[in-house]
C-alpha cells in the first residue's frame, strides 16, 4: 500500500521509453518505432522477460507535501495543495509487460518481420479541484456567505483507466541506406475499462427571485462508462475474466503505429514514430451511468392554507428525477488508448567501435558495415495525448559504449514540473544474450517520497546476428 | 527497503484530518396576502394559519454524525397593517415538539431573524421529520377586519447554513 502510494505521487510522463527509443541495440525499440533499424537477422524475446515496464506519479503532488513530519498541521498542509494545484494536474500509472516478441529479417534482406503480444494497463486522472473546493469548504467563503454565481464545472471530473492485450505484427523496411520506414498493425482486446471524460455542465448559485437563492444544476451531461468490471450490480473481475478478455474475449479493437528512421549521414540521425492511433469497443459486461438536465430550486414555496398536508420535499424529489435524468446504459463504447508521438535527432562521434556480431555475412557483408560511434549526443521530444492536454517532455541524452558488449546511457528530461530528472540505464550484450533495464529520475530515489516520479524498463532476448 | 530511503514522513497524520463543509441552500418561502386571512364570505378573520411538511434532511447519516451547527435565516417582508406572530415547530415522527421558536413580525415592516441550533438543541433538532408552520395574525386595535380589496402582503424567505465537522 505504501509503495503503491509512493507511486501515485510520483511524477509521470506514461510511456515516455527514452532508454529505448533509438535504441537500435535493444528489439523493444521497434515496439516505440516500428522504423527503428534492427541490424540483427532474429530476436526472440525471454517470454514475461523481453519487456517490462512501470511509469507511475503525479505532475505536482508528492507524499512530502501532505505528510511531512515537519510539525506543520496537516490540515493547513492539505488545504494549501488542495488550492495550490491545478486542475490540469494529474496522476498516472502505465505498465506493459512483454509476453511474447519475436522478430526477423526476411530474405530480402530489407524487411525485418517483428510481432508478438504484450498487456498493458494505463490509468489518468485528473484534479477535479473546483468539485474537490465544494466538497472540502462548502459553497461558502470563510466568513460564512455564500459564494454567488461562483461556477463548479463538472468537466474537470476526468479520468480514465484500461487494460488491454495487444497482438501485434509490424515491419521495419530499409527502403535505402539512409530511410528505414516501419508500420505496425495491432489488434487490442480490452481486459477493462473505466473512464468518464466527456462531462458538460455546472453549478451556482444566484440571487432568487421568490427567495433568497436559487440553485442551479445548468447542461448537466455526466457519463461514466465501464466493461468487464460489474455484472448484475457485483464486481465482476476476475482471474478468469482477466485471462479470457485478454485473449480476444470480446472487446476488440484495432491500431496502428508507425515511424521512420532518416540517416542524414553517417554521423547525424533522426527519427520519429506515431503510437497507438486506434480505439477498443468494450461491449463486455457493460455498466455505464450517465446523468442529464437541467434544475433550478428556490427552496420549498408553501402554499397556506391547504387542508391536506402536501408532501413538498417528495414533490421536489419528483420534479428533480423528471428534469435531471438518471440512467443505466448499456449501450457498446469506443475507448481511445493514448496515442503517443516520439522524435529525436542522435549524433554520433568519437572512435567507431564495430558492433559485436558473431557471423560476418559475406553475402551482405552485414558484419563489417555495421559499427556505432562510440560516443551518441541526442535529443528526444515525446508527447502522449490525454483526455485533456498532451503531456510532452524534451530529453537530451548521452550516451557511451564502453566496450563492444556494454553500452551506457544518461538521459537529462526537461518538462513543466522538473529540471532535475536524471535516468540512467545500460545494454548488455553477452553472446546472443541482451539484457537492458534503465530507471528514470534517479534522484527520486533517494527519497521516493517527495519525488514526482518513478519509472523504470527492463527486458531480456535473444539475438542472432 | 522503500522506507529505508525515504524522508521522514509520518502517515499517522493522516488520523488528524478534520474539515468543516459549510453549506448554504434556499429553504422554505411563502407569500401570503390579505384573502388567506378572511373566511369564504368575507365576513370574518381567519387569525391562524397552518402548514405541516415533512422534511427528510435530519434522516440521514450523514447529518446525524456530522452536523455540528444549524442556522436559519428569514427575511420576511410585512406590508399589513398588523403584526404576525410566525412560529416554527420542529416535530418528530409522534408530532411532538422537538424545537420551536417564534419570532414577531411588526406591521409595515421588515424582519431579519437568525436562529441558530448547535450543542443540545441541535441534538434535540436532529429527531425531528416535521416542520409545523403557524402563522398568527393580531387582531387590529379598533377591531377592524381586513378589507379584501386592500393588497397586503406578508412575504416570507429563507435560507438555511449547516456546518458539517468532517473528521
Amino acid at each position: 500500500m505504501l509503495l503503491f502510494l509512493c507511486f501515485m505521487m510520483s511524477q509521470s510522463y506514461a510511456q515516455n521509453k527514452k532508454f529505448i527509443f533509438g535504441n537500435n541495440d535493444i528489439p523493444q525499440s521497434l515496439m516505440v518505432n516500428p522504423g527503428a533499424e534492427a541490424n540483427y537477422r532474429k530476436h526472440i524475446g525471454i517470454p514475461l522477460f523481453s519487456g517490462i515496464y512501470v511509469n507511475v506519479g503525479s505532475n505536482n503532488l508528492t507524499i512530502t507535501d501532505v505528510l511531512a513530519k515537519d510539525g506543520i498541521d496537516i490540515n493547513d498542509k492539505l488545504r494549501n495543495q488542495l488550492f495550490r494545484m491545478k486542475a490540469t494536474d494529474f496522476v498516472t500509472v502505465n505498465e506493459q509487460l512483454d509476453i511474447i516478441n519475436i522478430g526477423y529479417k526476411l530474405h530480402n534482406d530489407r524487411d525485418y518481420l517483428n510481432f508478438g503480444f504484450y498487456q498493458e494497463f494505463d490509468f489518468v486522472a485528473y484534479y477535479p479541484k473546483e468539485l474537490t473546493i465544494l466538497f472540502y469548504q462548502g459553497n461558502t467563503d470563510e466568513n460564512g456567505n455564500i459564494n454567488l454565481n461562483n461556477t463548479t464545472n463538472f468537466n474537470e471530473l476526468n479520468f480514465k483507466g484500461q487494460a488491454f492485450g495487444v497482438f501485434h505484427a509490424g515491419i521495419s523496411r530499409k527502403i535505402n541506406n539512409k530511410l528505414n520506414v516501419g508500420i505496425r498493425a495491432k489488434l487490442y482486446s480490452g481486459i477493462f475499462n473505466v473512464q468518464s471524460v466527456n462531462n458538460k455542465g455546472n453549478f451556482k448559485s444566484v440571487l432568487g427571485e421568490n427567495n433568497v437563492y436559487q440553485h442551479e444544476l445548468n447542461n448537466i451531461d455526466f457519463l461514466i462508462q465501464s466493461s468487464g468490471l460489474i455484472k448484475n450490480d457485483e464486481f465482476a473481475l476476475s482471474g478468469k475474466s482477466i485471462f479470457s478478455n485478454m485473449f480476444l474475449g470480446g472487446n476488440l479493437g484495432l491500431g496502428v503505429d508507425a515511424g521512420f528512421t532518416y540517416n542524414l549521414n553517417d554521423k547525424l540521425k533522426i527519427s520519429a514514430s506515431l503510437l497507438d492511433v486506434g480505439f477498443i469497443s468494450y461491449s463486455k459486461d457493460i455498466s455505464s451511468y450517465k446523468v442529464s438536465g437541467n434544475y433550478e430550486l428556490e427552496g420549498v414555496g408553501l402554499i397556506i392554507p391547504e387542508n391536506d398536508p402536501i408532501p413538498y420535499w417528495e414533490d421536489l424529489r419528483v420534479d428533480f428525477d423528471e428534469q435531471v435524468e438518471r440512467k443505466e446504459v448499456s449501450k457498446t463504447y469506443f475507448s481511445f488508448p493514448s496515442a503517443k508521438f516520439n522524435a529525436s535527432v542522435h549524433y554520433g562521434f568519437g572512435k567507431q567501435i564495430r558492433k559485436y556480431t558473431s557471423i560476418i555475412d559475406c553475402h551482405t557483408n552485414n558484419g563489417f558495415s555495421q559499427y556505432n560511434y562510440q560516443n551518441e549526443l541526442g535529443v528526444q521530444l515525446y508527447s502522449i495525448f490525454r483526455p485533456k492536454l498532451p503531456q510532452t517532455a524534451a530529453t537530451v541524452y548521452y550516451s557511451r559504449r564502453i566496450s563492444n558488449f556494454l553500452q551506457t546511457k544518461v538521459t537529462y528530461t526537461l518538462d513543466s514540473y522538473s529540471f532535475s530528472n536524471i535516468g540512467i540505464g545500460f545494454a548488455a550484450r553477452i553472446r546472443k544474450f541482451s539484457l537492458y533495464a534503465s530507471v528514470d529520475n534517479v534522484l527520486g530515489y533517494k527519497d521516493l517520497y517527495d519525488s514526482k516520479k518513478m519509472s523504470l524498463s527492463l527486458g531480456m532476448n535473444l539475438i542472432f546476428d | 527497503m522503500i522506507l529505508s530511503c525515504t524522508s521522514t514522513v509520518d502517515f499517522d497524520q493522516l488520523e488528524n484530518i478534520e474539515f468543516d463543509q459549510s453549506f448554504t441552500a434556499s429553504f422554505i418561502f411563502l407569500n401570503l396576502t390579505q384573502n388567506q386571512f378572511l373566511n369564504a364570505d368575507n365576513s370574518a378573520e381567519v387569525a391562524t394559519l397552518t402548514d405541516v411538511s415533512i422534511i427528510d434532511i435530519f434522516n440521514s447519516e450523514y447529518v446525524q454524525e456530522n452536523l455540528v451547527q444549524a442556522d436559519f435565516n428569514f427575511d420576511v417582508e410585512n406590508t399589513f397593517n398588523r403584526n404576525f406572530d410566525v412560529e416554527f415547530s420542529f416535530l418528530n415522527e409522534d408530532d411532538s415538539i422537538t424545537e420551536s421558536f417564534t419570532f414577531n413580525v411588526p406591521n409595515n415592516g421588515k424582519l431579519n431573524h437568525l436562529q441558530r441550533f448547535d450543542g443540545l438543541g441541535l441534538l434535540s433538532l436532529k429527531r425531528s421529520r416535521k416542520l409545523r408552520i403557524t402563522i398568527y395574525l393580531q387582531p387590529s386595535s379598533d377591531l377592524s377586519i381586513l378589507d379584501k380589496d386592500v393588497q397586503m402582503n406578508l412575504n416570507l424567505k429563507s435560507s438555511t447554513n449547516f456546518i458539517f465537522k468532517i473528521n
